[in-house]
């Protein structure tokens, strides 16, 4: 038996009720982090069904790839792997001197940090915003404010971390800067995403920046999100219209944000010593000074960006110039000039202090014998 | 009788699922402006035939399910979803006697009501989202899809008894 009319309560007041919650939904929506985390892990299984059709027909794709496409493939990968190998014994060397150099400034040393390869799921998002989800959670260890990047660029940042998903906002949407910097003169400037997945824009550009299109855009560093040094985008058009208070720049992301399949999570404060690949160990092992060089890393603890993940967010932004600042670089040492003369050619193991009531004691190079690295234990308030 | 309920129930939440499955799967990026909505539909369906059931305040919650597989704002598909449903609600008698073309015309209708009203919210709370008429093309994908949509369900209602 139905009921013609409505027993209960009435429909208006399921509307109004509807329409009360929804907006005390839009209002704390910033509180509800936790639930939204919890029922979006509840919900993942769906992802992962809606997902299924896409898996599938890559697998059939790869499937009945024939013998002929595979040795292209195979072929155009072996030859990539030749020049990008190339490239890296290059790169190994370059790293080296660079080390060294910021080893003897007193800079700290770049590390490597871990990385994860995702996947990037096929499902479907708001359609205002620029997202993608990815195929790790929390239990990879990923974390709200993570920086994503792929093979080309930057990508963006994870916003959202469920058990098994996390989604990732990317570049391109409106809610979205990134802070970055020009490579060729180090001009500074935020990049805000304009809602079109292939363009960006530099807003409050004063007109007498120099910006010219084609210039790189990497990130700075500035605000502890993303490493210095990933590229972001290119400039594809600057205009000084004398309208407008300040330049419009308008940059291509690198990434290839509406096509991506695979991208990288970075832990940028997970870090250790580089490594090289298998293959590469027995290159550079001859270089002399590699031997020397692989304690550097060890022994010493980065002054910057290298907080403990559960710190980063409450950090401070901290400046990492290319170049060292003296007053913003606690691992400088300004009272050591005659072991700075001494040691030129030698490296310098740097232990900035974590405690800052040690004093300040230098070992200078008559207690130690020449072979060892000198050490310089340096404290912030010199 | 108890089971019976238990068993409609099973299959009413289940057809919800795959409504909201055929939401978020991937299509073409050529086709990805089509997107029929097929939540909607399926819970217009449900809030058509039996509205004593499933109304409004289950339109909320499939709402607040869909905004958290978006990533969208909490609340914005929930107070759309409700407005909605609700107009479906008032509307079920009428609804019910009407031609096919004449449903899929209101409910292509009610489909444009939905997505103006997301995107206004969207506009206030987000802020800056471009105005595109293309989030009307799913009004149109659904105008047609809701044929086949209403046939289906009707067999289902009909083969398992749902009360």
């Amino acid at each position: 038996m139905k009921p013609i009319f409505v027993r209960g309560v009435s429909n208006q007041f399921r509307l109004t009720l509807a329409i009360i919650l929804s907006v005390a939904l839009l209002v704390a929506n910033h509180r509800l982090d936790p639930i939204r985390q919890s029922l979006s892990s509840l919900l993942s299984p769906l992802q992962y069904l809606a997902n299924v059709p896409g898996v599938m027909l890559d697998w059939s794709a790869e499937a009945f790839a024939t013998r002929n496409m595979l040795e292209l493939q195979n072929k155009e990968l072996l030859r990539q792997q030749l020049v990008m190998s190339e490239r890296l014994q290059r790169f190994e060397h370059v790293r080296q001197e660079n080390e060294r150099l910021r080893a003897l400034l007193g800079s700290p040393v770049h590390m490597d940090s871990r990385k994860v390869v995702a996947e990037v799921m096929e499902v479907a998002s708001d359609p205002f915003r620029q997202f993608v989800v990815l195929n790790h959670g929390s239990q990879t260890g990923v974390y709200v404010g993570q920086p994503v990047v792929d093979a080309q660029g930057v990508v963006g940042q994870v916003i959202e971390v469920s058990e098994f998903t996390s989604r990732v906002l990317m570049v391109s949407d409106t809610t979205h800067g990134i802070p970055v910097r020009v490579t060729r003169n180090d001009v500074r400037a935020i990049a805000n995403g304009t809602g079109d997945i292939d363009q960006i824009e530099l807003r409050h550009v004063a007109k007498s920046t120099d910006i010219i299109a084609g210039d790189l855009l990497v990130t700075s560093g500035l605000g502890n999100r993303f490493p210095e040094g990933y590229p972001v985008a290119r400039v594809i058009s600057v205009s000084r219209d004398d309208g407008q208070s300040y330049a419009v720049i308008n940059a291509q992301p690198l990434a290839a944000l509406d096509r991506i399949r695979y991208v990288l999570l970075i832990w940028p404060d997970e870090t250790k010593p580089f490594t090289l690949p298998a293959d590469l160990v027995g290159v550079v092992a001859t270089d002399p000074a590699n031997a020397a060089q692989n304690t550097v890393p060890a022994n010493s603890v980065p002054a910057t960006g290298e907080q403990p993940p559960g710190q980063a967010a409450t950090a401070t932004p901290t400046i990492m110039s290319p170049t060292p600042t003296i007053g913003t670089e606690p691992a400088v040492n300004n009272t050591a000039p005659s072991s700075a003369s001494n040691t030129v050619t030698a490296p310098i193991t740097n232990q900035p202090a974590l405690n800052p009531a040690v004093n300040n004691t230098t070992t200078q190079p008559a207690t130690t014998t020449s072979s060892t690295p000198i050490s310089n234990t340096n404290e912030v308030n010199q | 009788m108890s089971a019976h309920i238990t068993s409609g129930r099973l299959v009413v939440w289940l057809t919800l699922f795959i409504g909201m499955m055929f939401q978020i799967m991937p299509l073409p990026s050529m086709v990805e402006d089509w997107r029929p909505d097929w939540l909607l539909m399926v819970m217009a369906y449900w809030a058509m035939a039996l509205p004593h059931r499933y109304s409004i305040l289950t339109a909320w919650i499939l709402g607040v399910m869909l905004d958290v597989l978006l990533g969208a704002t909490l609340g914005i598909r929930s107070l759309a979803l409700s407005l909605v449903i609700y107009i479906v609600v008032l509307l079920c008698q009428r609804l019910r006697n009407y031609p096919r073309w004449q449903q899929s015309l209101v409910i292509a209708s009610l489909i444009c009501i939905y997505h103006a009203l997301i995107f206004w919210v969207e506009f206030v709370v987000v802020g800056a989202t471009p105005f595109d008429l293309s989030m009307f093309l799913p009004a149109v994908s659904s105008l047609f899809i809701w044929w086949w949509v209403f046939w289906v369900l009707r067999n289902i209602r009909r083969r398992y008894k749902v009360r």
